[in-house]
């Protein structure tokens, strides 16, 4: 099969071994560590540094490609994932990584959970590649897929075998799209040149979901908006969003309500518009008019309703400096809000990296790691509250 | 009631709920097939869903008028399946899932108006074209479609003047890494309006028969 999906009815899946165009590869092994400890420390996407980061806590670009002439991941059988695994395995490995950094590549099907649960909170991979299981019903925690993480700044990760064959991930802090695209383009052009991607001269790139054909492109921005919660205005928000065909969802927690007033703001069109055209509406159009909004209504709650402010966030203060059980939506709620008191010089001894060191710390996943031991829920909850307490409580 | 092509009439009743706002159409079951519109008023949740997942718009089909011939329900064994990896239409649209790339153009037809309401109108990519892709493109047919495929020229040079300011940028900073992805990001944006020059010296490594796609 050719660069699209050209083929006649006749034509098969080719033997790859023995296809002479994909996938072409050539491997000049530079090194890819497998498996292995992920590392607990902030991450790139935490430090809080980059444009606008008052509000703008990251920014993320993900494109979705797909081999030719392979099924779709949840369409494909397990011996057709194996293989697919392979190739791309094989194929990141030869890309290599700038001086100074590594690939670590994490094969799902042998890992821990709690190794999964750290790549899922350290948003290196998604919910469902943690699972293994395609919304088809397909798949299982054995399903052969993995995902590749460049260390040590985890900026850059290529999940293989989600919905799509690969997904290339670049996350960075602060509002900095265009360079997630950069990046992103780097590492597609490299992986182009080994294999031939599914393209269709309408449909552009070809996609498990039609949702995503086109570019393959969703960037998204998180970004935290207590300020326009507290003055009532954030629904003016969501609502200008959707009419721009951007959607808003709550980062943490299921359904509508975000914990913390963190939110992700994200294209829906993949298709028509231009990779250039998606990063000016979002990067130059809607995330900067949103982050002024925002900033306007910090400064009017600062200026004009300072005691409610005030009251908010030392109420929030209050409750982590003391609480003894702690559940992850109620500390992020009121990690959210201390950050808004840090940003808004209401709460002076604390720093913004504390902040979000803890904004990861309090998961899961994390909090196990750091304490070392399986834990209960209820345990968990006890060890969130002394670790929260610690960390706030410098005095 | 008459369609909205004034030919025929109206059997098919649409309710949309679009940015919050109420959107009816209606239409002959002529335009409904062409508009991807369900005829089906007795729709399984499923792909209910599957069409808000698709559509992104809630679209809720009501029962034609009383004196109305009910319009003919698709039967799902009418498109063959897959001939690559036999998924079958039906299936998608259970899932929302397609099985391998070659589906595309076994589904083109209905998937097309499927696809474009999805993305708001969105009909035909713009954009990023592999580079193998893009030479047995340009070997293929002439320029129009790979302009419409790479966007306007003044869409690139805006994009190739900031990706130079950034590159500067870069350098003034010695941050050599983001500098050397810079100057590729260039080389492969300034390499796109002249790509059929390339092109031309480029091995025929791949060909995309065209004709097959024509739309």
């Amino acid at each position: 099969m050719q660069a699209n999906d050209s083929s006649g009815p006749t034509q098969e899946f080719p033997d790859p071994k023995k296809s002479g165009t994909n996938p072409r590869i050539s491997i000049e092994g530079q090194g890819m560590i497998e498996g292995g400890p992920i590392q607990t420390g902030t991450t790139e996407w935490l430090r809080g540094n980059g444009m606008m980061s008052d509000v703008v806590m990251s920014s993320r670009a993900r494109a979705a490609r797909n081999l030719a002439g392979f099924p779709f991941p949840p369409a494909a059988s397990s011996a057709d994932r194996s293989q697919i695994m392979e190739i791309c395995r094989r194929c990141i490995e030869s890309l290599g990584c700038p001086s100074g950094s590594r690939i670590r590549w994490f094969d799902l099907r042998n890992s821990e959970p709690i190794e999964r649960r750290l790549l899922v909170e350290r948003q290196l991979m998604s919910r469902q590649h943690a699972r293994g299981r395609y919304s088809n019903g397909e798949g299982g925690p054995d399903s052969p897929r993995g995902v590749a993480v460049i260390e040590p700044d985890e900026r850059v990760s290529i999940l293989v075998n989600e919905e799509d064959h690969l997904r290339i991930q670049v996350i960075r802090s602060g509002l900095d799209l265009a360079s997630c695209l950069d990046e992103i383009n780097n590492f597609d052009d490299g992986i182009e040149e080994i294999v031939d991607y599914a393209f269709h001269p309408q449909f552009g790139y070809l996609t498990a979901c039609p949702t995503n054909v086109g570019t393959g492109l969703r960037l998204s921005v998180m970004v935290q908006l207590p300020a326009l919660k507290i003055t009532g205005e954030l629904e003016k928000v969501r609502n200008a969003s959707s009419d721009m065909g951007l959607a808003v969802r709550g980062l943490y927690g299921e359904g509508s309500q975000a914990a913390g007033e963190f939110y992700q703001i994200s294209n829906q069109i993949t298709l028509g518009r231009s990779d250039e055209m998606l990063l000016r509406e979002i990067e130059s159009e809607v995330v900067p008019s949103i982050v002024r909004y925002e900033q306007h209504a910090r400064a009017q709650l600062m200026t004009e309703n300072r005691m409610l402010l005030e009251d908010k966030v030392c109420r929030s203060m209050g409750i982590l400096q003391n609480a003894r059980l702690l559940k992850p939506d109620e500390a992020l709620e009121h990690l959210g809000m201390v950050r808004l008191g840090v940003l808004c010089k209401v709460i002076p001894d604390v720093t913004l990296a504390t902040v979000h060191d803890l904004l990861l710390m309090i998961q899961p996943g994390h909090l196990q790691r750091v304490v070392g031991i399986d834990l209960s829920q209820s345990e968990r909850r006890v060890a969130r509250a002394k670790l929260v307490r610690d960390r706030l409580n410098t005095k | 009631m008459l369609c909205e092509c004034q030919q025929r009439q109206a059997t098919i009743h649409e309710v949309l709920i679009q940015h919050g706002k109420k959107v009816e159409r209606h239409l002959c079951e002529q335009c409904a097939a062409k508009l991807g519109v369900s005829t089906d008023p007795h729709m399984p949740i499923s792909q209910l869903i599957s069409n808000y997942i698709s559509g992104k718009n809630l679209s809720i089909p009501t029962v034609g008028e009383k004196d109305q011939p009910r319009p003919s329900r698709s039967k799902p064994g009418s498109i063959p399946p897959c001939p690559s990896c036999s998924m079958t239409y039906s299936k998608f649209k259970d899932t929302g899932l397609l099985g391998c790339p070659s589906c595309y153009s076994t589904f083109q037809k209905r998937l097309s108006p499927l696809i474009a309401r999805a993305h708001e109108g969105g009909e035909q990519h713009i954009g990023k074209v592999p580079r193998r892709a893009l030479e047995s493109l340009s070997q293929n047919e002439g320029g129009s479609r790979l302009e419409s495929l790479l966007g306007g020229e003044s869409e690139r040079e805006q994009r190739l003047t900031e990706v130079r300011k950034r590159l500067n940028h870069a350098v003034e900073h010695e941050d050599y890494e983001q500098a050397a992805m810079l100057r590729d990001e260039m080389t492969r944006l300034a390499s796109l309006p002249s790509a059929q020059v390339e092109i031309r010296s480029a091995t025929q490594s791949s060909t995309i028969k065209e004709s097959e796609h024509s739309s």
